[in-house]
């Protein structure tokens, strides 16, 4: 009998402690995020979209050494055509990236960087092989990802 | 010849029986569309959430959607169910509610049948949704419905001889059946509410109104992690609909019954009205109604949001063990008090 109301007395407490919490999320802010009108705050090393940096005066910073090609995971990813000194053609297939990052690190000239751009859902794979044309940054923006670094 | 000069109190007379039935559907669907939307937003605030916030500004036009919604989609029938029940369901769960929705008082005259047993009809007719669960469950021919439709006997029949027994001891006190009766008995302000002298009963009866609605945290009939979604598995559309109608004007209608009981129905908790010219003390008495309702609405929400599903033996323990002696202590106490009261 004892140990019956000891174990009712204990259960009401304890059903009230857990009304009490759930009492206090009542005035807490809602932690959703409502995606598609509010974008998420994201953090200064994230690691999104690859893309390439140019020099102030728009002539590219990349020399094609193909470090990168040679420490990417995802084999054949990167694929840089060069014609004589200067880079004709750096595409990156960004369907198969894995967003790693090793690309970047290794890049001794950090012309790559990786964009806080995440929204990369498309209709086909081939849309997703993004070309020289499609990685560069204009110069401007250049300047904002390289004063980051 | 006949008098052709009708004065208004003709007309009225001639209107006045049609009124209530008007009344009670109307009242019927409008409280349901607002409690499920109510639920779905304070479920959310209490999880940190924001709930239904798309359809209309601030989301408040959802329940309307969603009514469109189920009255468009097609009836489904699988070609193996019995489909008389099947159909019959539904319209076994609905009706009795509909019709305990005419036995409550909600103003001194805003009650569309007041009978001098009207509290034992409100239970007998209650008992009689459970029969329309049990076919739903038994004509679907699925094995989670059935499932669910035996649970929901189980713990109907369980929660049942408690919840009248906290019921009785209303009786006791009040001296009688007539809800207005119950009410008026305890008109004087909060003090004088049942809910003092018949404590035990008051948590004993709001346990079991909570188990006879079938929700969480004694929602086994309909248990989604375990029956799909129980005796309403194989339903849709418009049966489906009345299912859901039912369910949240059946929680509607037991919130009603705990404040009427209890809490002092539609009197002030003040003891007196704050209004004095008579028209505005029947909003009142309805406005107090409405606010002591929609507490407890809100209490069942909160413990929605806080307890997990019981097992099914212990659902069963708990009324046995717990509830039915609770309840029979709690009628010797208010037998106590009343002789003493008396004396």
């Amino acid at each position: 009998m004892i140990n019956q109301i000891n174990k009712t007395i204990s259960a009401v407490v304890e059903i009230a402690r857990g009304m009490a919490t759930i009492m206090k999320h009542f005035f807490r802010e809602p932690i959703t995020l409502e995606y598609p009108e509010k974008k998420p705050e994201l953090g200064e090393r994230y690691r999104g979209r690859l893309a390439l940096l140019t020099n102030p005066d728009g002539s590219d910073i990349c020399l094609g050494c193909m470090t990168c090609q040679k420490v990417c995971p995802c084999v054949d990813l990167i694929q840089i055509e060069k014609e004589g000194k200067e880079v004709k053609e750096f595409t990156i297939d960004i369907g198969r990236c894995i967003f790693c990052g090793n690309c970047t690190e290794a890049c001794p000239k950090g012309a790559l960087v990786m964009t806080k751009e995440f929204e990369l859902a498309d209709y086909s794979r081939n849309t997703l092989v993004y070309d020289k044309k499609a990685l560069t940054l204009s110069p401007e923006e250049s300047e904002k990802w390289k004063s980051r670094t | 010849m006949f008098d052709l000069s009708f004065t208004l109190n003709d007309i009225f007379a001639f209107i006045w029986p049609v009124i209530p039935f008007i009344g009670v559907a109307a009242l019927l669907v409008f409280v349901v569309i607002f409690l499920v939307l109510m639920e779905r937003k304070v479920l959310a605030w209490l999880t940190i959430r924001k709930g239904p916030n798309r359809v209309g500004p601030g989301g408040w036009l959802q329940t309307f959607a969603d009514a469109i919604k189920l009255l468009f989609k097609e009836d489904i029938m699988s070609s193996e169910t019995n489909k008389i029940l099947f159909t019959l369901a539904p319209i076994v769960v609905f009706a009795p509610v509909m019709v305990i929705y005419g036995l409550m008082p909600f103003t001194e005259h805003l009650v569309a049948i007041n009978l001098a047993v009207g509290l034992f009809l409100v239970f007998a007719l209650s008992s009689l949704t459970t029969v329309g669960i049990v076919l739903a469950g038994w004509s679907s021919n699925n094995k989670y419905s059935l499932l669910g439709g035996m649970r929901s006997a189980a713990q109907a029949i369980s929660y049942e001889i408690p919840l009248v027994i906290a019921v009785l001891s209303i009786a006791v006190l009040a001296g009688s059946l007539n809800m207005i009766d119950i009410v008026k008995a305890q008109g004087g302000g909060i003090f004088t509410w049942n809910m003092w002298p018949a404590f035990i009963g008051f948590i004993v009866l709001f346990i079991c109104c909570i188990a006879e609605v079938n929700r969480i945290p004694f929602d086994l009939p309909e248990a989604e992690s375990e029956l799909v979604s129980g005796y309403n598995t194989e339903y849709s559309g418009m049966k489906f609909a009345l299912f859901f109608l039912a369910e949240y004007a059946a929680m509607f209608i037991i919130s009603v019954l705990i404040v009427t009981l209890f809490l002092g129905g539609y009197t002030s908790p003040l003891g007196f009205y704050l209004t004095q010219i008579p028209a505005l003390i029947h909003i009142e008495q309805a406005f107090w109604l409405v606010a002591k309702v929609y507490t407890i609405i809100f209490t069942i929400i909160w413990i929605r949001a806080t307890l997990p599903r019981l097992r099914a033996d212990q659902l069963m323990a708990f009324s046995w063990k717990f509830l039915l002696p609770m309840a029979l202590g709690n009628l010797v106490i208010v037998s106590v008090i009343k002789f003493l009261g008396q004396l």
